[in-house]
């Protein structure tokens, strides 16, 4: 018994995509009409761990491509700037909100509504992996 | 006829203190929660010529009689040009007095006219609000402007990627009053009741 249980919990420990590292709420995609090529997408992470969180890259199978970008304000002229690797430090939080940090959903694979809910990966540079659930709002 | 004089002297007094106050709301200063108002330095927009999202010519003509709200931005910006719109949206939706309301126009003008077909801006604006206007022009037209009232705005090209691009733009929000002359200005980020009460506030005053 304890010999299965000790490869229940190594499963669980070395199986990429299985770990949760982080606590996300508030995770919402910005509506826009169907012919519209992009999308933003915010959220907030937080990271109960005490190891930092770095997020490598996002994907979802709603959108051909996903980019983590900031938008900067640059003496009133706004621009936007690629983000590498998003870094969420132990016990720490990012915020991910209109003006600021957020996702850059490239091209819709199917048409959209509000209400719908859209499954994005997050890839984690210790190769796990989160899925969260993003809503369409307004 | 002496006796006729003090009254011409009221009479006149009375004209040129009705016209003199008149003329004084116009320059009165107004103090607004967050748009600059600028008052007597309101300066006339340079001749300009856009087409709208029907495909109809976009000038000076269509800015008088009403108080524009312009917005330079581009289809493909993910999340400033939304978030400006949604914005101006939500202002209107809380706008109560539907005279105030009528008197606004919302134009949304494309710095990235390659991309942004009368199409394109036709769904993307009415999707925020059915009377909201789309507007562009080839960029030497839309920069005689954009240069004229400081609105910056850039496309970020790489050699490589000449599809997808960014730009670069102002978060501002222009004012326009209904002798299409630039005299106000919000800036980002911008805040929808406050902008509300900002708009009411100038238009009961005129």
């Amino acid at each position: 018994m304890n010999r299965f249980i000790a490869f229940v919990t190594f499963l669980i420990i070395s199986v990429p995509g299985f770990a949760q590292p982080l606590h996300v709420t508030d995770a919402w995609i910005k509506n826009l009409p169907p012919a519209m090529p992009m999308r933003a997408g915010y959220m907030q992470l937080m990271n109960h761990d005490d190891n930092t969180a770095t997020i490598v890259s996002v994907s979802s199978n709603a959108f051909k491509k996903v980019e983590i970008h900031q938008t900067i304000n640059n003496d009133g002229v706004m621009s936007m700037l690629p983000i590498k690797n998003l870094v969420v430090e132990a016990n720490g939080m990012a915020s991910l909100k209109p003006g600021g940090m957020h996702l850059m959903l490239i091209k819709p694979t199917r048409d959209l509504k509000i209400g719908d809910e859209v499954e994005v990966v997050l890839q984690f540079d210790n190769d796990s992996s989160q899925v969260i659930l993003m809503t369409v709002k307004k | 006829m002496r006796k006729s004089a003090p009254y011409i002297i009221a009479l006149v007094a009375l004209v040129l203190g009705i016209g003199g106050s008149w003329f004084a709301k116009d320059s009165k200063p107004i103090k607004l929660e967050v748009g600059r108002w600028f008052g007597e330095q309101a300066k006339p927009l340079v001749d300009f010529e856009l087409h709208d999202q029907n495909n109809q010519p976009f000038g000076e003509r269509q800015l008088k009689g009403k108080w524009s709200l312009l917005f330079f931005g581009y289809t493909h910006c993910p999340d400033i040009c939304p978030i400006s719109l949604q914005a101006m949206a939500e202002m209107m939706e809380a706008i109560d007095d539907k005279h105030v309301r009528e008197d606004i126009q919302v134009t949304f003008i494309s710095v990235d006219p390659d991309r942004d077909t009368p199409t394109i801006l036709k769904s993307y604006v009415e999707y925020f609000n059915p009377t909201f206007i789309g507007a562009t022009a080839a960029l030497p037209e839309l920069k005689k402007l954009t240069a004229s009232i400081g609105i910056a705005h850039k496309l970020e090209k790489t050699s490589d990627d000449q599809t997808s691009y960014f730009v670069s733009h102002s978060g501002a929000i222009v004012l326009v009053n209904p002798q299409a002359e630039f005299s106000g200005l919000f800036s980002a980020p911008h805040d929808a009741l406050a902008m509300a009460r900002d708009m009411t506030k100038i238009i009961e005053h005129y």
